[in-house]
This record gives structure tokens, sequence and C-alpha cells, in this order.
């Protein structure tokens, strides 16, 4: 339980953390930001005004303050672009990136474990060959690029499936497979490494020994082990996948997280900006530290050492 | 008796890339319903590949039968399928392996395994297995079974564990039991605990045993029947009184006669040149930090706590105890590769606890170490002759040529063929990768030597030539040993003197002879007593020590022993007994040592 409680105070400090980074690095940037906003051309006067308008003029960290404040009453500020509340703006774009990581990852998990497992179980034989080599092809191209190829082969070749847009489940299925695909690879490689290894581990044998089936050692024995550096791994991938998001939501049009901060960065939409990131980072956070939370459920040897 | 295991003819082989390589030839060997057959020989002889085999459980492992049968109540294991064997296989002959704590998945309680195993091979309800496997804990002497089964492995002492696996093994009765050196990577207290446990199973349950073991002594105990094991084959098979009195192959003599030797051996007071004291240490403790919670006081282990010695020029001190009681960190103290938290250590009277760097350096050169694993010890890319003059490039300005002549010294002087010194450590044995580490380890001719458990990974045959090569080397050199060991035979033999430790105290220090046949301290009189013997004649009364060391974080007050002592009263339950001095050299940290007879019969 205490452990809960700092996990949860560590999260904390982390947001805050990415948020005053965040903060930082956009003001100390080179360029006015009124300057900017006003455009070439247009009196100083308008620009001051505009400043004042913004509370830019006062000083950094008193800024900095009013939005920590801000933050903590759900307030995170309002778009400089068209003045509608940040938050808002995020919540909306929130959903199909969510739909879109979450699919991802169902993607890799799903085709990471099922490859994974049958590539140890064949170990040495030809579909094992085949697996790596894909694996190895997924963990090596990017994204973006497999994004085009799924969109050419897919779409323009097959008409089988919607390449742009979001709203529908069959607009859903490309861009989660080129953003999961790295995963995929990731997680098979590391899956059949690990049941490689604990296949090897003494009480197998003894569980042989024992009359215990195959399957059952496999799926109940062997996959548990194995699971406990997948299981590391998928907090990994999921960042990935947040910093994937903006590349293939751009690749495939969508609406979402991603493509809010590639516009916001075109039209200088501070408030945006920052929004967006800490969305990403308290996420990311959070999924980091499920993935803690659930390692210890896995692996009781963690809780047990620390007794 | 009836026969249950019959097997004809057996040959194994391995599988490695496109050859098969015969690991066991022609292997016969019979087992009567309720006997102890043990299966002896040295690693790598074969005998785990003939249990594996008996199971068919060597499939999995790259090994395929490659000859003769296995019959086990009419029928022959060799030529059934896997899916036919699954009806024998924990439930017909079971098996207990080496390491108990690889043993059970560390993921699951014990509970789960349990009942895992249960279900498996009868109708039974979850909660029906539950009660079963806690029957099964108590059967085999399991303080607490209840609360066991919901604890994990990691949690459980070595001793606890192997008992966990053998009452795991019996939950379906089985007929045969299958023990793979079931008892090597335990202290000989607890040794003693599970042999009794198995001979006390036997008679109960009228099962057999098939016993795998690298130690004659062990074999001796517990055997009806022995198989002496040497590269593949079954060289010769007898009753325990045939193999032990009698041995009749030279492989089987050999190993009787190191057995022997080693016992009636030992570094006599003769042999030691010099009354000079070369390492002297006055009260060192150590005491190690636990991981705590925030919020919590610190908690400690002390693994060593007030211990004086003391070391003369040439001489060997040995240090014995169970698993735990602080022998390696002492020996790490004494040589100053841990420091210690208070006491002085004294070279050549000279406390070097607080010493300048140069210091270090000098009593580092002077001060050697050399430990049980003989691979990791060696840098695998180098060639030995990097590996043994690494130290003369360090410690001396020799040229190239120069260290090249000192390594061929080194090298002929641990009988190593010195043309072997550009070969790499994977191109040696164990026994001479042992002898690479020693010669690393005195090519700087230091005075000072911490052997630990330096001979305990070797098979006999070969110990007892590294120990000969040992004294040898003191007695030219003058070298000092600290040796520490599990073996007590084994530190017996190569002993002037003998430190006896429990729970970071010395307890018992005395002359090695002396210490064996008059142990004035209880616990040295309950080691012993444990230690396995192949002497037939002497089968005494075995009184066997009970319990397991307690932890040393918490240590019992008063006399850390007096949990397990039979003559502990309430004076030894709060008062530490000082170490007082006996006659001759011997001392003893007892409020009532056995110097007299009549506390000895109190023990029987
Ligand atoms: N570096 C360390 N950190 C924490 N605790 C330690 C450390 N080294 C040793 N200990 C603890 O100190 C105690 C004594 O350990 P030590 O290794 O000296 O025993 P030992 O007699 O050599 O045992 P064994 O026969 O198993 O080698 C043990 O309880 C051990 O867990
Ligand atoms: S002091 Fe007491 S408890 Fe300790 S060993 Fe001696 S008799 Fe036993
Ligand atoms: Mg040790």
């Amino acid at each position: 339980m205490l452990y809960v409680l700092s996990r949860f105070g560590m999260a904390a400090g982390v947001i805050l953390g990415s948020v005053t980074l965040v903060f930082l690095i956009v003001n100390i940037l080179p360029g006015d930001v009124a300057t900017l906003l006003a455009g070439d051309d247009v009196p100083t006067e308008t620009v001051n005004q505009l400043r004042e308008k913004l509370g830019l003029d006062r000083p950094l960290i008193v800024q900095y303050l009013d939005y920590v404040a801000g933050l903590f009453q759900g307030d995170l500020g309002t778009s400089y672009a068209n003045s509608e509340p940040v938050l808002d703006r995020l919540l909306d774009n929130l959903g199909p990136t969510l739909a879109l990581t979450i699919s991802s990852m169902i993607v890799a998990i799903v085709l990471g474990l099922i490859l994974g497992i049958l590539s140890a179980v064949y170990q040495n034989k030809l579909l094992d060959g085949i697996i790596r080599v894909l694996s190895l092809v997924g963990v090596s191209t990017p994204n973006f690029w497999i994004g085009i190829l799924l969109i050419w082969i897919f779409s323009v070749q097959l008409h089988l499936l919607p390449s742009i847009g979001n709203g529908s489940f069959e607009q859903l299925i490309l861009p989660s497979i080129g953003l999961g695909i790295t995963g995929a690879g990731v997680i098979t490689r590391l899956i059949r490494n690990s049941i490689l290894e604990a296949s090897n581990e003494p009480f197998i044998r003894s569980l042989r020994g024992k009359g215990i089936g195959h399957r059952a050692i496999l799926f109940k024995h062997i996959l548990r082990h194995a699971l406990i550096p997948a299981v590391t791994m998928v907090g990994m991938i999921f960042g990935e996948m947040l910093a994937g998001s903006v590349v293939t939501e751009t690749v495939f049009s969508r609406q979402g997280l991603g493509r809010l901060i590639v516009d916001a960065i075109d039209q200088k939409d501070i408030p945006i900006i920052q929004g967006a990131i800490l969305f990403t980072a308290a996420f990311y956070v959070v999924i980091n530290m499920l993935v803690d939370i659930s390692y210890r459920l896995i692996d009781p040897r963690i809780r047990l050492n620390e007794k | 008796m009836r026969t249950l295991l019959e097997i004809r003819n057996l040959s194994v082989g391995i599988e490695r890339g496109k050859d098969v390589i015969p690991a066991v030839r022609n292997v016969n060997l019979d087992i009567r319903s309720g006997e102890i057959v043990c299966l002896v020989g040295g690693s790598g002889s074969g005998k785990t590949v003939t249990s594996l085999a008996v199971l068919r459980l060597i499939d999995y492992e790259g090994g395929r039968i490659t000859g003769g049968e296995i019959i086990f109540q009419e029928q022959d294991i060799a030529s059934l399928a896997q899916k036919e064997i699954s009806g024998i296989r924990g439930r017909k002959i079971a098996m207990v392996t080496q390491d108990p704590m690889t043993a059970l998945n560390p993921v699951f309680t014990i509970g789960n395994q349990f009942v895992e195993v249960i279900r498996k091979h009868k109708s039974v309800s979850r909660s029906e297995a539950w009660d079963e496997a806690i029957k099964l804990l108590e059967k085999v002497h399991i303080p607490e079974p209840a609360s066991r089964m919901k604890q994990y492995p990691l949690e459980l002492s070595g001793g606890m564990l192997q008992r966990v696996a053998i009452a795991l093994a019996l939950a379906c009765q089985p007929e045969l039991l299958i023990a793979d050196e079931p008892t090597t990577a335990l202290d000989v207290t607890i040794q003693a605990q599970i042999l009794n446990l198995l001979l006390e199973l036997r008679a109960e349950e009228g099962m057999s045993i098939l016993f795998i073991t690298h130690h004659l002594a062990v074999a001796a105990e517990i055997a009806d029947k022995v198989a002496v094991m040497h590269e593949g084959s079954i060289v010769e098979q007898g009753t325990v009184r045939e193999i032990f009195a009698f041995p009749g192959h030279w492989y089987t003599k050999t190993l009787v006669q190191s057995k022997r030797d080693l016992l009636t051996s030992s570094a006599s007071e003769e042999n030691r040149q010099d009354d000079e004291v070369i390492l002297e240490a006055e009260g060192i403790s150590k005491a190690f930090p636990l991981k705590s919670k925030p919020f919590q006081p610190k908690r400690y282990v002390q693994a060593v706590d007030e211990v004086s010695l003391y070391i003369r020029k040439g001489e060997t001190l040995g240090l014995v105890g169970e698993s735990g009681s602080g022998k390696s960190t002492l020996g790490k103290l004494l040589v100053s590769l841990q420091e210690a938290d208070s006491g002085q250590i004294l070279y050549r009277g000279k406390d070097v606890t607080g010493g300048t760097k140069r210091e270090k350096k000098e009593l580092r050169k002077n001060t050697q170490v050399v430990f049980q694993d003989t691979f990791s010890a060696l840098n695998p890319r180098w060639k030995v002759e990097d590996i043994i003059g690494e130290p003369l490039r360090v410690h001396t300005r020799l040229s190239k040529d120069e260290i090249r002549e000192r390594v061929e010294e080194v090298l002929q002087l641990v009988d190593l063929d010195p043309a072997s010194r550009t070969r790499y450590p994977h191109e040696f044995s164990g026994g001479q990768r042992q002898r690479i580490n020693i010669a690393r380890a005195i090519i700087l001719h230091p005075e000072f030597l911490l052997l630990d458990e330096a001979v305990s990974a070797l098979d006999l045959a070969v110990q007892s030539k590294v120990i000969d090569l040992l004294k040898k080397l003191q007695l030219e050199m003058g070298l000092s040993y600290v040796f520490i060991a599990h073996g007590l035979d084994v530190v017996r033999d190569i002993s002037h003197r003998i430190g006896v430790m429990y729970l970071g105290r010395i307890v018992e220090i005395a002359p090695a002879e002396e210490l064996f046949t008059r142990p004035a301290h209880p616990y040295t009189k309950a080691l012993l007593e444990a230690n396995p013997t192949i002497d037939l004649d002497r089968k005494r009364e075995r009184h066997v020590l009970h319990g397991e060391i307690p932890s040393p974080v918490n240590p019992p007050a008063g006399c850390h022993f007096h949990t397990r002592c039979l003559l502990a009263t309430e004076k030894c339950r709060s008062e530490a007994p000082a170490m007082e001095s006996l006659i001759g050299e011997r001392a003893v940290a007892c409020h009532y040592p056995l110097e007299k007879k009549e506390r000895v019969e109190l023990l029987r």
C-alpha cells in the first residue's frame, strides 16, 4: 500500500516536472510570441496590446505560478488561435488518439505474443526463421514508412480499406497496424527469448518429472516467466507509440493529439502545445505506473525482496 | 523382494548438432521394491543422464535412448511414447532434484504448486488437494505447514525447500523415488536431517529410492546397494559393504582410497615451520545493513561478531560452520577485501585497518584469494599467461620476457605444462582451472592465501590432488592459509587448526586432530556427528541436530546456540559465554564445555 502511495507521489512529481520543463523551453526559445502572433507589419502598439491581453508582459515566474495554479483548477488556459479553452480542444482530440494508441497496443501485444510463442515453440525451424526476419523488419522500419506502404497496398492497390480520416472502425485498422507493428516486433523478439530462457530453468525439468503436461508447462509456468520482462517493455512501447502517433496521425490525416500538436506548433499556439504535452506526459506516467504495479503482481519475488 | 525396475543394456546419446555423443553405455541396474540404490560417480559420469532416461525426460534435453530396455512393472519405458509415460511420471516414479532453490517455480505459492500436482493425478477438489498437501508437509516434518502453503519458495530456507520438494514428490505415493544429489546443496546438519527423513519415508511407505550422489560417505550412510559409475558405464556394483570394504575396480579403489586418506591424514604440527604470527585479528566485527522500509529503524545482519584469532607462518587455519555463519565474511575481513566495522587486524604486528593506499596495495600483494568458482574468476578471452601474469603487470615492472619466465615457473609449480600458457581457460578441466587460479594467486610470492571453498566444486579424486598441491606449496613457500569449506573431512585434511563458527562468532578453535577427536563445544560435536562417513564399523547412534540456524538479523540472546543445544540452561539463555582457553591451543565459548566425561554422556 505504502508502495502504491509512493508511486502516486512520484507520478505527480514527474508530471509537474514535465510541465515546468515545457513551460521553460517554450518561453526561453528565441522570438517574441506576441510579435510572432501579430504577424509582420503591425504597429508596435498593437503588438503591445496583444502582449498585455495575453498576460505576456508579466514576469516569467508570475506567468508560471499562474499557469500552475490554473492547472489545479482544471484550467489549462485558452488557445491563442481561436480563444477556445485548451482543455476542451484537448478533450475533443483525446478520443481518437486514445483509440489509436490502444488499438495499436492491442495489435502489438496480440501479434507479439502469438508470434513470439510460435517462434519459440518452433525454435530453429522454418517458421521461426520467417518470424524472426519479419520482426527484425518490423523493429527497424520507421512507422511512417510502414504507414505509407499499408496505404499503398490496401487502399490504393486493393481498395480494401480506407486510408484517411477517422470515425469508423475500418479507418482505424491501417493506422493501428502501422503504429503497432514496431511494438509487435519488439515484443515478439522479447517473448521468444524469454520463453527459451525460462524453458531452461531447472524447475521446468522437475515439473515434467511430476507428470505436468506440455501445455500447462508452456502456458502456465513458462509464459508467466516470459511475461515479466515483456510487461516492462509494454510501458516503454507505449511511450514510443505516443511519440509515433504524431507522425501516424499526419500520414493517415487523422484527428488527434498528435495532429493538434503539429498544428499548434505551426500557429505558435503555446497554450495548446503545453496542454498537449501535459496530457501526453500524464498518460505516459499513468501507464508506467500501472506497469510497475502489475509487474509486482506477476512476480512475487519483487514484493518479497523488499521485506 | 520383487524387482521393481530393471535397466538392461541401456545406452543414451546426447545430440550435438548432427552427431550423437554416447553419454551412457550398456548400463545394467536392478532396483527391488523397498531398496535404496546409490549411483555414485564423478561429475560428467552419466548419473543424471541415466536417471533422466528412466523417466524419459532425457528426450526434452537433447538426448535419446539409443539401446536397451527400462522395464518397470512389465512395461518397457524406453519404447513407450511420451503420451503413455504420463501415467507413470509423477505417479509411480517421482523425482527430487539437486538444488531445492531452483526446483520450484518462484512465482507460485507452495500451496498452488501442490494443488496443481495433486489435481493432475487425482480427481479431487481444490480444497481437498489443499488439505492433502498439508498432510504431506506434516509427513516431512515442516513446522506450521498451513502457513507455509501460502508462502513463496523464496521465503523458505534450502533445507525446508528440499523437504517441500520431497513432499511434492510423495504426492501420489510413488513406488520409486529418484533423488538426484538431493543433499549436495545443503549443510551437513541439514543433509543429515534429509537423509534421516528419506530412511524414515522408505520404512513408512515401502518405496524404493534411486539415490544419486558424488559423495561416497553419503552413499555409505543411506544405500543398500551401490553402483559406481565412471565415464558412462557402471564399473562396479554391490552391497555397501562389498564396495567400501573390498573395492574391485580401479576407479572404485581410487575413490575409496582418497576418501580414506582424507580421514587418516591431517596436517600435523611437525610440518609447520615457524612460530612467527603473520596475521592477527582482535575483536573484529562486521554488520551489513538490510534493505528496510522508509520510517523504520535500520536492521543489520551481524555477519561477524567480535572475532579474535591468529595465524602463524606456514600454518593453515580451517573455518567450518553452517551456511551463513560468517566464514566468507571473516575471510574477506582478514585480507581487507572488506573493511571491519570495529576491531583491529594486525599484519606482522602492524595495524592495517586504517592503512594508507600504499600500505593497502602492499597488503594486497602479500595476501591473495582463491574462490570456489573456477570459471568466472578467469577472463575467458585471455590466454592463461595473461591471466597468471596480470598481478605481475600490476605490481611489478618486469619486462615481457621476465613475466613469461615467471609464468612458466609458476605453472610448473602447480603441476601444469608450461607450454599450456598460450591456451584459453575453457580448454582446461575444472581441476586444472583451479590450478590456474592458484598459480595466479601465488605468482607474487604472497605470504597468506584465503581459500574460500576453493576445492568444493571439484570431484573427490581431483580435490585430493589439489589439496596435495596446496600442502606442497605451503611447505616450499612457507605460505599461510585460511581454508574455508563445507566438507569437514577436507578441512581436517589440510588444516593445522580449525575454527568453528556459529552466527558470526567463533565458538571453538583447536588443533585439527583434537577438535575432531575430542570436540569441546556442543555445536562442534553436533557438526561432527552430522558428517557422513564411509567407516561402516563406526555406525553410531546419531544425534541429529534439530532445527536450522536462526536468523542472523535477530540472533538468540545469550549463547546463540541455546535454541538447538541439548545442554542449554537458564544461564545459557541470558548470558553469552566468553571465549576461554582450555589446555594447549584450545579455546571454547561455552558455559559447559564437553571436556568432562559426564557431560558427554549427558548428550547421548
Ligand atoms: N555483502 C553483503 N551484504 C549483505 N549481507 C551480507 C553480505 N555478505 C554476507 N552477508 C550476510 O552475512 C551473513 C554471513 O555471510 P557469509 O557469506 O560470511 O557466510 P558463510 O559462512 O560464508 O556462508 P556459506 O557457507 O553459505 O558460504 C549472512 O547472513 C549473509 O546473508
Ligand atoms: S553455552 Fe550453553 S547453550 Fe551454549 S553451547 Fe554451551 S551449553 Fe549449549
Ligand atoms: Mg561462504
